[in-house]
């Protein structure tokens, strides 16, 4: 039946959604929720839940990005709620990037990577998950714009600002 | 002309050539610029250098071991969500048993973790009183929400059980389709009017091959209309039979079980009705909360209104439904004496315009073992078919007093007859 046919497609859709996203939604919202990792299970679920009343058609060419503002207003909605509206403090994410450097070949390469995760965890926060939306996730400035609702403008600038202060901190370290 | 100004180390057009970031236009334009200025090409090198570093930093972080949804909300996710009705408050509803607690209330819905004292579980059950706090908001005005607002319902851990020392609970807050929902949020329930029985067959081959049916397979709606009822007769003009018949819950004395059923009149497989569609309107003033049984995780089926859009109906075709109710207590003796209004709309093909069939249930407050024979089969199938999807009854019912239900309601029909001999053979065999 129509219904049935209806149900089974968009099934499929979020089911193919969760595959796709659920990691990088769940990295995303932890880090908004200042490390809550149940709360961030409660929000991505929520977003999914949310994607069964869109129309796979109306979504399915900014899919990342619609599940990523659904996140994150959510995630917000209830810092805001709950008046913890001032994002992680520094060094408090760095328990979740779990960036341990694998021996073996690479292991310099590891340690250049961890140095750049520990330096970004002292961006300000909005800088941070600009950075992050933009390397980690891939988003355009465009795209990133409608996630944080900020001004793409304002978005370049940030990231302007925190890759020229990386450089600068990067070429301080020892070594 | 002073380049300098125009490219100062600050300028984000820098990041934004650097990550390609810049219409074709834009980029044509700003390498003009560069190409006069040595330190900001420089200054673009660095940036990429930068953001590949970035780059492949962030990616071997999310190499790490991915997180992934936990089990329980992958299911729920799994299925088309129950939508919920636009409202803002709390409400707080009190259950008869810690039971339903696991049974879950509406679409918000509790994993139960017990942490049991000396009391066994089952004294705890049987003296707990369990209050369960719910929010339920609509988040309709969400700045910068893409798409059509929808629900969040949070269920917020508040469970007692007064009466039983040693026993703690932690309700963890999960969201689970089609279980209890509280009138006072949802009053109104739809339901497929077409409902398959393949279910049926496939979970009869695994009895009578011995097997225990996987609960995939178990769709306990397909259960219940897989059987043949008894149907009054239409009332002149309605292209319907209507049927509402209440009893106790045999699994929880105090709740009230209602079958509807509705079958299309007229010649078979002749087309009576288009854009057929149920309500079930829930009196708030008698009626706390509701489930529908056996619909749960198909997906299709929907607790409450919003659901299915309306369907063709031919003469001959009919769909059984059941609700368990809690009902409300301290009954004002005035006001509406129903539990609940069926109403059926449709279009009648012939002539196009739109009718109504639209019946009241009132209570009469009758014990199970004063029950019909088929209102008293359909509830052991519901009760067999939920056990058999681990979907939690009392643990004071088994599959052996399901059987029993079940022949009680048999009569001599052959059907019936095989299935109750399946039932107890599965009783003697899990239980």
């Amino acid at each position: 039946m129509n219904t049935d046919t209806h149900n089974d497609e968009r099934r499929a859709f979020v089911q193919s959604a969760v595959e796709r996203h659920q990691a990088s939604l769940l990295r995303y919202t932890t880090r908004l929720l200042h490390g809550d990792v149940d709360r961030a299970q409660d929000v991505v679920q929520d977003a999914f839940v949310r994607l069964w009343a869109q129309e796979p058609g109306g979504v399915a060419d900014h899919l990342a990005e619609w599940l990523f503002t659904v996140c994150r207003n959510r995630a917000l909605d209830y810092l805001r709620k709950e008046g913890r509206m001032k994002f992680f403090a520094p060094g408090q994410a760095e328990r979740l990037t779990a960036a341990e450097p694998r021996p073996g070949s690479g292991f310099e390469r590891a340690e250049a990577h961890a140095a750049v995760l520990r330096l970004l965890e002292h961006l300000p926060p909005n800088q941070q998950e600009v950075v992050r939306l933009k390397f980690q996730n891939g988003f355009s400035y465009k795209e990133i714009s409608r996630i944080t609702s900020l001004s793409v403008t304002n978005v370049g600038f940030i990231l302007h600002t925190a890759i020229a202060r990386l450089r600068k901190e990067m070429a301080a370290q020892p070594e | 002309m002073n380049e300098h100004e125009l490219l100062s180390p600050d300028d984000p057009r820098l990041t934004a050539y650097a990550l390609g970031e810049m219409t074709p236009a834009e980029q044509a334009a700003f390498e003009r610029l560069l190409a006069q200025e040595p330190a900001a090409r420089a200054a673009v090198e660095e940036i990429r250098t930068m953001a590949a570093g970035l780059d492949a930093a962030l990616q071997t972080e999310a190499a790490a071991p991915a997180p992934s949804l936990t089990p329980v909300r992958r299911e729920a996710v799994a299925t088309r969500p129950l939508p919920m009705p636009r409202r803002e408050g709390r409400k707080i509803l009190t259950f008869p048993g810690l039971y339903y607690l696991g049974a879950g209330l509406a679409a918000a819905c509790f994993a139960l973790v017990y942490v049991a004292g000396e009391r066994s579980r089952a004294d705890a059950r049987r003296s707990g009183v369990a209050q369960i706090v719910v929010h339920a908001r609509d988040d309709a005005a969400t700045p910068g929400l893409p798409g059509p607002a929808s629900m969040e319902r949070r269920a917020v851990r508040e469970a007692a059980a007064p009466r039983s020392e040693g026993i703690a609970l932690v309700a963890a807050e999960t969201q689970v389709p089609a279980r209890f929902f509280a009138v006072a949020e949802a009053a109104t329930s739809v339901f497929p009017l077409r409902v398959g029985k393949e279910s049926y067959a496939q979970v009869r081959e695994r009895l009578r091959s011995g097997a225990r049916p996987p609960r995939e397979i178990v769709q306990v709606a397909e259960l219940i209309n897989a059987f043949a009822y008894t149907w009054p007769a239409a009332v002149e003009g309605e292209a319907f039979a209507a049927l509402l018949e209440e009893t106790a819950a045999p699994w929880a004395a105090e709740h009230r079980l209602v079958r509807v059923g509705l079958k299309g009149v007229g010649p078979a497989a002749v087309e009576i009705a288009r854009a057929a569609q149920v309500r079930v309107e829930f009196n708030p003033a008698r009626v706390r909360a509701w489930r529908l049984i056996g619909f749960e995780g198909d997906g299709q089926s929907l607790g409450v209104a919003g659901g299915p859009r309306g369907e063709t109906m031919r003469g001959g075709e009919t769909v059984t439904a059941l609700y368990e109710i809690v009902p409300a207590t301290g009954v004002a003796p005035e006001g509406d004496p129903a539990l609940l209004h069926l109403s059926l709309d449709y279009v009648d093909p012939a002539t196009g315009q739109t009718r109504r069939v639209a019946r009241r249930l009132e209570s009469r407050g009758g014990g199970f073992a004063q029950a019909g024979a088929d209102m008293k089969f359909v509830a052991a199938l519901a009760a067999f078919g939920l056990s058999l999807r681990d979907t939690p009854l009392p643990d004071t019912v088994n599959l052996a007093q399901m059987a029993d239900w079940a022949e009680a309601g048999s009569g001599a029909d052959p059907q019936r007859r095989e299935f109750v001999e399946l039932m107890r053979a599965a009783a003697g065999r899990w239980q």
